[in-house]
């Protein structure tokens, strides 16, 4: 059986639906990969692994559903064995069992019970391998006691003492500290101690103009200016269309602020911030073609020459180029993409 | 009369059948754990306080599991025996025997599930395609 930490490695796209659940999931892995094991094989590709313990508690959830609509359609809550067997004939019907085609016959002695009584005489027992807690822990939360249960008056008649209380007002009032977790936010006292008292509400009001250095969302928004970022390097076309267009006054002020702004390297940008003219000639230009279907989507942006000339032959001779020497280029790539894909479907032990 | 005796007799025999599986299922305990199954069943709706009923649910399911499982060692052993049939090798009867998804998803279409596992990843949709269907 594998270890645990390559067990864990599913797609982005997956984990997110499994986010809820993968203790559920990991641990029908386990049981499906013993109940295997038993039956004969040694090891295990991971997605199939995953794939048949889905399908193992897609099963179970299918019985209780079944079960739980038989119970209630005899006007049940509560689900007895009948109901269970009457699910389990349902969702095993068409693998067949004993007794399928009766009309009449009892649930007791259904074929089902019996195929699974045979099963548990003639099978070995396995136990599973780790000691679960009961799941899910469901947290205890702590109310909030109601006016009577604390013992107090609510302070004005028109509340109700069955009410939960107020909170207590300094927890809202004083000006804590906040740390980055918390959600609800303390506000500065004077003017907004009279608030909760005048509307009788007891959540505190945000005052949007306290920069908390706590929390980066309730700062004030910053002006332009005055941070230093760095300067967006124009592709050249554009600066020679553009003087007539909109974009000149941006361009002229991205060239002012070049100068000033010489000392910053906010991203991970290797060029250099003088002036945007000397940024565009020391890169290459960014070549991008768009065609319709199979003619290449490329966008070649390579530190040396020689992509630049490569890239260029690509689009000169396009009629020249014969395409089938261009598939059988890519061929061979695609092909090594597959053998990697299946070679990254690592044996589960 | 008499047949009526003998049916009622038969059906005690079947209750006492029932009685008896479930009975013996407080001493069985199955590989999938009763708090896994209890918590999908939870989560379909069902209510049932007694274990002996999660029991039964969990020894179903794994029934079916290993039924599936069965199937499957049989089309990779199948497939052993045809590769070694073709190379002739014997050192290939020693490989071991891993599930793959095309053997699980030979067994499990038998028992409806379809799962059909992407043959290849394409980049763009005209990879692999046959240069007849390219032409524009």
């Amino acid at each position: 059986m594998s270890d645990g930490e390559s067990s864990k490695e599913v797609e982005p796209c997956v984990k997110k639906r499994r986010k809820n659940d993968e203790f559920a999931q990991a641990i029908a892995r386990i049981a499906v990969g013993q109940v295997c094991e038993s039956v004969g094989f040694q090891g295990f590709q991971q997605s199939a692994l995953d794939t048949f313990s889905d399908v193992a508690c897609k099963y179970v959830s299918e019985i209780g559903k079944v079960s739980g609509f038989y119970a209630g359609l005899a006007g049940r809550t509560e689900c007895n064995v009948f109901d269970v067997i009457q699910g389990l004939e349902d969702l095993n019907l068409s693998q067949g069992f004993v007794g399928a085609s009766d009309r009449d016959s009892c649930l007791s002695g259904s074929g089902i019970v019996k195929d699974l009584s045979q099963y548990v005489n003639l099978s070995e027992e396995i136990a599973f391998a780790y000691s679960i807690p009961s799941f899910p822990v469901v947290k205890e939360r702590k109310s909030t006691p109601s006016f009577l249960q604390a013992g107090e008056t609510p302070p004005t008649d028109d509340i109700p003492p069955w009410l939960p209380m107020f909170l207590d007002p300094k927890t809202h009032t004083e000006e804590t500290q906040l740390m980055p977790e918390q959600k609800v936010l303390d506000p500065p006292s004077s003017k907004l101690e009279q608030l909760p008292a005048r509307n009788g509400s007891a959540f505190p009001v945000v005052d949007e103009h306290v920069d908390n250095p706590f929390n980066p969302f309730l700062a004030v928004p910053l002006q332009p200016g005055e941070k230093e970022f760095s300067v967006v390097s124009l592709p050249a076309k554009l600066k020679e269309e553009d003087v007539v267009q909109n974009h000149s006054n941006h361009v002229s002020d991205l060239d002012q602020s070049g100068p000033t702004n010489q000392a910053v390297k906010k991203s991970s940008c290797d060029t250099k911030v003088g002036s945007g003219m000397v940024v565009l000639e020391s890169r290459p230009q960014v070549q991008m073609k768009f065609q319709m279907g199979k003619k290449l989507l490329s966008s070649a942006s390579r530190p040396d020459g020689k992509g630049k000339e490569k890239v260029a032959t690509w689009f000169m001779n396009d009629e020249v180029w014969d395409k089938k020497e261009k598939r059988k280029e890519k061929l061979p790539k695609v092909e090594m993409e597959i053998d990697e894909h299946t070679g990254n479907d690592s044996v589960v032990n | 009369m008499n047949h009526n005796q003998q049916s009622n007799e038969v059906r005690h025999d079947d209750e006492n059948a029932l009685s008896d599986f479930l009975a013996s299922l407080t001493d069985y305990t199955p590989t999938i754990p009763d708090e896994l199954v209890e918590h999908y069943l939870a989560k379909s709706g069902f209510q049932c306080p007694d274990v002996r009923l999660t029991r039964l649910v969990a020894v179903a399911a794994q029934k079916f599991v290993s039924d599936i499982a069965i199937d499957a060692l049989q089309h990779c052993k199948a497939r052993q025996a045809a590769v070694v049939r073709d190379k002739k090798d014997k050192q290939q009867k020693e490989k071991r025997l891993i599930m793959s998804m095309e053997d699980l998803s030979k067994a499990l279409q038998e028992y409806g599930v379809n799962v059909k596992h992407q043959e290849y990843f394409a980049d763009n949709p005209s990879a692999g395609l046959e240069s007849a269907s390219r032409d524009e």
